[in-house]
């Protein structure tokens, strides 16, 4: 018996050997590496409109290179493609995923190329643009993608689908456009979002869970700043992205930390001349970036140090390209694969507010003017309903789900006293909280039970809402 | 034939390995699918039937005795240490210089804290659950005396003039006062719930002690725990102060001058719908500051950030010249270091409305929190060097005592107690119930509603559904093995699928535990949770005359009149012992408007004594009620016949209760035969 | 004409002081001969004074304050003001009969209509029927003694462990009374002393927790046919201990037990202004005794009773020893006869009375 358990034993043994061999074998050979999007000439216009992202560039190309071995190492990835940028590679360091135009005049589509036989997929057949993916930790991409929406103009929602491009589904539903979107730590999806209906707004970094639920700015730039793109969280739980200076034009590379962002802002780059375009962290102080020194330089690839505010080395460049991008080869800690509450077969969702009349800093409560009693829900095109608010300010609606809404708050006489506030929409059997309307970021709610929730939820829109619609519709 | 016999064995064993393979898997299959409630959990016999094992063969080969330092004094000279290590039952003398255990002393049982004496002859140990005081002869190391105390002493302070002890019961939620010359109890003040912390301020007089519980109030009352204010001198309650929306405040300090006490506390939002984690809708975490001046007020300060929560804040100590304060986030493992004068600088400059919303104020820590200092699993109390350089965390699940430079805030090298180095599952699945980094952005641990592995005494409204419907009282994790399913509807028959992917979801609300963890986590509430022995009501287990009475009244079938009771109206029927429930769903007529309409799960009644509220939803604010104002139909029970004598015989039966593992050897007790024999 | 004018005022003057001196050398003597202290000076306090009623039923001296039950809740009298707690403050019922002070610990216990209450430091915890093992909500007395609460209820007498936190009850079940209903309770000399309506006096061993009862012998619940054979009635209103003496009250006279014998006393024998006795405290070997008639203070031998005119806020003060009685009018005197509490502390003493409380001082 005791043989036989040997033999067994020094099978296992050898197949494992073989196995753990092979698997080395197959591992990419690109690890370690940088690869980056570069486009030849001027940065002129983005090959997109509606967008106002300066990454998608017609005859754009993919790239790697090894950082130790320089120039001869570079090998361009994607020679196939009239386009291709937006790289990002999976959490195992095995693939790559990017927005690329197959041929001239194509749509942009999301795309894989497997780096250990560098071989391509489509895995999202579109109609319409799509653009800017990432991987989730759950086994699916997110990206960007084209959506007509009943506002005057459309914009870029966020989606996400499984590799094959099935269970696509969409996540956002405001008339914000989303770009640049990565998964932070915690697990949710962090994104430039920018307001084009009524009015186009700046951008600002959009948090949410990876359903598209428990959306909240993450931060808002002050008013002589633009977002330009977001980079990566390093260990230390820095977001770090670039932002435009819009009264010197100069594109800076910025952090907040992740625990309090809305008050954490660090200009990491401010006494270095030049421009930054991209940045990517390889550890906590030294950054990979897309840097030109000057106005006359081309983007190209350097090292940044943090703690030094310093441009280390020079990685890559090339007179002939500006490269907008980079990305390392790397395998990196899986974010928390967060569950959802998400139900797609429900129609409508909740929320409760503890106190519409608390705004910022304090409650409106001196003057009756200014204390609001009801709450209005309004649509892209229309109001939703009007509904009292309870004696504590706090009310609780059922609503319908993925539909964009504002509200605002009235007084008794029907004027407003507050809002509209920013555009709201909520998933399938979400339920949200809110503590306030236009609440400090940082204020939690109070340890009292709102009066609102003591009953079941107003339904909105009405059932005299729905019927009037009905009518419009037969009309 | 011989051939034959050798086939047919052949055949046989064939036959055994094919079952084994095919269905036997299977079988294994279904059974760890129904246990999991999930689909692929690995197939490991081990997860179950090994780690939560009470073979004591079992047991001793797979667990380990771990120290689990508390709390600890040093010595003014800073060379000796003394450390309570829970676990051990032990105090452990370390020398600080050496960084080795020069003693282990033993103590009585689960002991608390540790005080050291005017002069430095003796220090006294608390001993949580055997109701005493340790003394300790500083110079021989040796236990000289043991002092009778109320139920559960916990913290410790020594009177101004160093003749008194004062000894905070948490149990009995007072203070004994303990006369040193004569050894003895002279009284008890009556504190807040569930006190611990307590402390003397620098110039004597006010000591304040904290309370851990709220007030038990009906449900949607405001949440308020108590501070208690004892004069030293008078030894006389001075205040019972309201700390409004706050519980859990585990200890606090005075600084040097006097000015502020600055206490530990948790804010939980059980009022609120648990609809979500992000912005603190389920806890947060932070100080309360109580100022000493005249009409001065307790402004409560969040050590949380927006994303970032820091919670189970447990002690508090600050620094000599006052300028700096430490608190020990044991729900993280870091220390919050806290720059006084910013905080008295918030004080000083914000209007009064203003420092009200910051009680609710995330990042309002960057403001006075200066560094965050990562610690080892879970630290718990903190002590200073006399001179204020040094400070020692004892980390209570890593067996070592954290040293850390108050002057540089850099970590030293910490001071290894000697515990096992093997971390077994049961002490992982400790650590992971202690540690609040399962629930997103570590909003929470298991301990954060479950403190001492028990509850919190407060109603949530888990809005199953709608919100604000389906509140539901927090069910202590004390000897729950072999009482599923679990959850008051019922619905998880494992404590697998209990921590599983609903849990995630609606709870913690981030990636669910893995399988690792899971096992860990059900090894240690399945066989690790240990609780103190119910000396109020049931010291020997000798029931007392009252008591056997209601037992009588508990297994009685006949009623006041001599009617037989329909069988569904006696206790015993849906309580029988070891764990006093029948394990099924019922109907006792406590469904209210606001409840789905559901059956719920039979409550074991184990320890009840220390789980109040009763009830589903918490509304019965003691056992009494249950029957008093909510149970006039005799759904519950039958029990409208009953004298309020009986009532009061059965209550003291219920109270008298202990673990299921008395009930399985239960002696004939002293009552018992003589009562019989009347 | 000045110095006429000023010698008839200085006449009358010195007459005055003969006049009251004498009265007051009388009215001493009485006092230092039966050690009972007398008080005069009164001041009553009504709804007008701030008090939320002027029904009070019993009244205790903690330290600079005073106590006082109402009708409409707890009055405490501190720095010459008036503050009133009532159930919205937190206190059990608005309806206080009972007060005690817990010495050791300074704890106020408030038996009310609705419930038992500790006070302390301003925050009130509530005992009542249903949230506890408490006998009934109808306390009519309370007493601290060590760490232990009693309390006579209409549901029979309880006792609170305060450091257990558990409640013993007693009725006709487990004790010998005549029914649960309880009026009084007292502690003293290791007993407890409970007034039981229509059982006597149910003795309470604290050591052994055996009871004993003492019952009027002769069961007549019209006259007390044998004198000094026991208690003088079943039906007890009130017990109170002090010096090794037992003095009981009831409606129908006084009871003193030295622990051996029992002594009877009644309005007609004796200087007890009414046998309808509400309350009894006893203070040294002197017993306060609150009647529908006055308040009487005997130690035995001698009585000193208070009363107050029907028609004017004037009164007297009725010395009894024997058949030698002496009267002396007083200006004004106690708020009403009828009284229900009544606590001395030192040189002070305060009254609870169907219309308002009354205080006094010692006369010297």
């Amino acid at each position: 018996m005791s043989r036989i358990n040997i033999n067994t034993q020094l099978f296992y043994s050898i197949s494992l050997f073989l196995i753990l061999l092979m698997s080395s074998c197959s591992k990419t050979s690109f690890e370690g590496e940088i690869i980056f999007t570069q486009v030849k000439g001027d940065l002129t216009e983005s090959s997109l409109k509606n967008i106002n992202c300066n990454n998608y560039f017609s005859k754009s190309s993919i790239a790697a290179i090894n950082p130790v071995k320089g120039n001869e190492s570079l090998k361009i990835l994607t020679k196939d493609f009239y386009s291709a940028c937006a790289p990002k590679i999976s959490f195992d360091g095995a693939l790559m995923i990017f927005s690329a135009q197959k041929n001239k005049g194509d749509k942009w589509q999301i795309w894989q190329l497997d780096l250990s036989n560098l071989k391509f997929q489509q895995l999202v057949f579109s109609e319409q643009n799509c653009i800017d993916p990432n991987y989730l930790p759950t086994g699916q991409i997110v990206f960007s993608k084209y959506v007509l929406s009943n506002a005057e103009n459309g914009g870029y929602a966020l989606f996400t689908c499984n590799f094959d491009g099935s269970e696509l589904h969409q996540i956002t539903f405001n008339p914000h456009s989303y770009f640049s979107s990565i998964v932070l730590k915690d697990g949710r999806l962090l994104a430039i979002s920018k307001q084009y209906f009524p009015e186009d707004k700046k951008g600002v970094l959009m948090i949410s869970r990876p359903d598209g639920s428990k959306q909240d700015v993450f931060y808002k730039s002050s008013n002589t700043y633009n977002l330009i793109s977001i980079g990566c969280e390093t260990d230390k739980g820095e977001i770090l992205f670039i932002e435009q200076n819009t009264s010197t034009e100069e594109y800076r590379i910025v952090s907040v930390n992740y625990s309090n962002p809305l008050n954490t802002r660090v200009e990491l780059s401010k006494t270095i001349k030049g421009s930054f375009h991209f940045v990517n962290s390889k550890n906590d102080t030294e950054f990979v970036t897309s840097f030109k020194p000057s106005s006359n330089d081309r983007y190209g690839i350097y090292e940044y140090n943090s703690i030094k505010n310093a441009i280390e080395k020079e990685i890559y460049t090339n007179s002939d390209f500006n490269i907008i991008d980079v990305v390392l080869v790397e395998k990196r800690e899986l974010p928390r694969k967060l569950p959802s509450e998400i139900n797609l077969n429900k129609n409508t969702a909740l929320m409760v507010c503890q106190n519409a009349n608390l705004t910022d800093i304090e409650t409106i409560e001196n003057t009756d003017n200014y204390k609001s009693n009801k709450i209005e829900f309004i649509g892209i095109d229309k109001s939703i309903g009007t509904i009292n608010l309870e004696d504590d300010g706090s009310f609780y609606v059922k609503m319908l789900a993925d539909v964009p809404f504002r509200v605002q708050t009235l007084n008794s006489e029907g004027d407003i006293v507050n809002g509209p506030s920013s555009w709201i929409y909520l998933r399938p059997n979400e339920r949200r909280g809110c503590v306030g309307c236009h609440e400090n970021k940082g204020l939690v709610p109070d340890n009292i039970q709102p009066l609102s929730v003591r009953k079941f939820p107003i339904v909105l829109p009405s059932q005299e809402n729905k019927i009037n619609a009905k009518k419009e519709l037969v009309k | 034939m011989k051939k034959t016999r050798l086939l047919i064995l052949f055949g046989i064993i064939l036959l055994l390995v094919v079952i084994i393979a095919y269905p036997g898997r299977k079988l294994a299959r279904a059974h760890v699918n129904e246990r999991t409630a999930v689909t692929d959990h690995p197939l490991l016999c081990s997860s179950c039937h090994l780690y939560t094992s009470q073979n004591k063969y079992v047991s001793k080969f797979i667990n380990e005795d771990y120290l689990s330092p508390f709390n600890l004094d040093i010595m003014n000279d800073g060379e000796k240490l003394l450390v309570v290590a829970q676990d051990a039952n032990a105090l452990l003398v370390v020398d600080t210089k050496s960084k080795k255990v020069l003693k282990n002393i033993n103590v009585g049982i689960h002991p608390h804290s540790v005080i050291i004496g005017k002069e430095e002859k003796f220090c006294y140990v608390s001993n949580q659950w055997s109701d005493n005081i340790s003394v300790i002869h500083l110079k021989t190391l040796a236990v000289v005396d043991t002092i009778k105390t109320g139920n559960g002493p916990s913290g410790l302070s020594i009177s101004n003039s160093g003749e008194y002890l004062y000894a905070v019961n948490t149990f009995g939620s007072d203070v004994s006062v303990i006369d040193l010359v004569s050894k003895e109890e002279i009284k008890r003040i009556s504190t807040g719930s569930d006190p611990t912390g307590i402390a003397l301020s620098p110039k004597g007089k006010n000591l304040y002690v904290t309370s851990r519980r709220a007030k038990i109030a009906p449900y949607g009352d405001p949440l308020i725990s108590e501070l208690t204010l004892i004069n030293d001198n008078t030894q006389r309650l001075t205040k019972q102060i309201s700390v409004p929306s706050a519980y859990l405040m585990e200890n606090i300090a005075f600084t040097p001058s006097s000015d502020l006490a600055i206490m530990t506390l948790t804010r939980p939002k059980n009022l609120v719908p648990s609809i979500q984690v992000e912005g603190g809708w389920m806890m947060t975490h932070g100080i309360g500051i109580v100022e000493q001046k005249e009409d001065g007020k307790i402004i409560q300060l969040l050590l949380d950030e927006p994303n970032s929560y820091y919670p189970n804040p447990f002690d508090i100590v600050i620094t000599p010249d006052g300028k700096k304060a430490f608190v020990s986030s044991s729900g993280v493992d870091y220390i919050s270091v806290i720059s006084m004068d910013s905080i008295k600088n918030i004080l000083a400059s914000t209007p009064a409305k203003k420092l009200k919303l910051y009680a609710n104020t995330l990042g309002i820590s960057k403001r006075f929190v200066i560094k965050r200092i990562k610690t080892g699993a879970n630290p718990k109390g903190l002590k200073l060097s006399a001179d204020g350089e040094l400070l020692y965390i004892a980390e209570n699940l890593e067996d070592k005592i954290g040293v850390i430079n108050t002057k540089t805030l850099e970590k030293e090298q910490s001071i290894d107690l000697g515990g096992p180095t093997r971390i077994t599952v049961a002490r992982k699945g400790r650590r992971l119930f202690n540690n609040a980094g399962h629930t997103f952005q570590n909003q929470y641990a298991c301990y954060t509603c479950h403190p001492d592995n028990h509850e919190d005494g407060l109603v949530y409204n888990m809005a199953g559904k709608d919100m604000g419907r389906n509140v539901t009282n927090t069910q202590s994790l004390r000897e729950i093995k072999g009482t599923a399913p679990f959850k008051w509807n019922g619905k998880n028959q494992t404590v697998y699928k209990q921590d599983g992917i609903r849990f995630s979801t609606v709870l913690t609300r981030t990636e669910q535990f893995s399988y690792d963890d899971l096992d860990a986590i059900t090894a240690y509430i399945k066989t690790g949770i240990k609780y103190p022995p119910n000396l109020m009501n049931n010291p020997s287990g000798e029931l007392t005359e009252s008591q056997y009475r209601g037992k009588k009244l508990f297994n009685r079938s006949i009623d006041n009149s001599g009617k037989e009771i329909p069988e569904n109206g006696r206790c015993v029927t849906c309580h029988p012992a070891p764990f006093y429930t029948n394990l099924q769903l019922a109907d006792v007529g406590t469904l209210s408007e606001s409840d789905d309409p559901i059956l719920f799960d039979t409550p074991h009644l184990n320890n009840i004594y220390s789980s109040a509220p009763y009830l589903h939803d918490g509304r019965a604010e003691t056992l009494e009620e249950i029957w008093t104002l909510y149970g006039e139909e005799d759904e519950h029970g039958y029990v409208n016949d009953m004298t309020k004598i009986q009532l009061n015989d059965l209550v003291a039966y219920l109270k008298s209760l202990r673990g299921p593992e008395y009930e399985k050897s239960k002696p004939e007790s002293y009552a018992n035969v003589h009562l019989t024999n009347k | 004409m000045i110095f006429t004018r000023f010698i008839k005022y200085l006449k009358v003057t010195v007459l005055t002081i003969v006049i009251f001196s004498i009265c007051f050398l009388k009215f001493d003597l009485n006092a230092q001969n039966s050690s009972i202290p007398v008080f005069g000076n009164w001041k009553n306090f009504t709804v007008k004074d701030g008090l939320p009623s002027d029904k009070t039923y019993c009244v205790r001296i903690d330290g600079d304050r005073v106590l006082v039950g109402t009708h409409d809740g707890l009055a405490v009298y501190e720095n010459n003001t008036w503050k009133t707690y009532t159930s919205e403050d937190g206190l059990a019922h608005n309806g206080v009969l009972s007060i005690d002070v817990c010495k050791l610990t300074g704890d106020v216990w408030i038996g009310t209509m609705g419930g038992l209450t500790r006070w302390v430091s301003g925050k009130f915890e509530n005992f009542n029927q249903f949230n506890s093992g408490m006998p009934n909500d109808l306390i009519y007395s309370v007493i601290c003694d060590e760490k232990y609460v009693w309390v006579a209820t209409g549901g029979g007498a309880g006792q609170y462990n305060t450091h257990t936190k558990k409640w013993e009850i007693f009725t006709e079940e487990n004790a010998p009374m005549h029914e649960p209903w309880t009026y009084g309770v007292c502690a003293g000399d290791d007993n407890i002393y409970i007034a039981a309506w229509g059982g006597g006096v149910i003795e309470y061993a604290k050591k052994t927790k055996k009871f004993r009862d003492h019952v009027d012998p002769d069961g007549n619940m019209e006259i007390d046919l044998f004198p000094d054979d026991g208690v003088v009635h079943d039906i007890t209103t009130g017990t109170s201990w002090a010096n090794g003496n037992l003095w009981v009250a009831t409606y129908f006279g006084l009871s003193k037990y030295d622990g051996v014998h029992w002594k009877g006393y009644f309005d007609h024998d004796s200087g007890l202004a009414s046998n309808f006795i509400n309350y009894v405290k006893a203070e040294g070997s002197v017993a306060y005794l609150c009647t529908d008639k006055g308040l009487s203070c005997t130690d035995g031998t001698n009585w000193v009773t208070y009363t107050k005119n029907k028609n004017n806020v004037n009164g007297k003060v009725v010395f009894t020893k024997g058949e030698n009685i002496k009267e002396i009018t007083m200006s004004p005197s106690i708020s009403h006869n009828f009284t229900l509490g009544v606590d001395i502390k030192k040189d002070v003493i305060w009254v609870a009375t169907s219309k308002g409380i009354s205080r006094g001082e010692l006369k010297k």
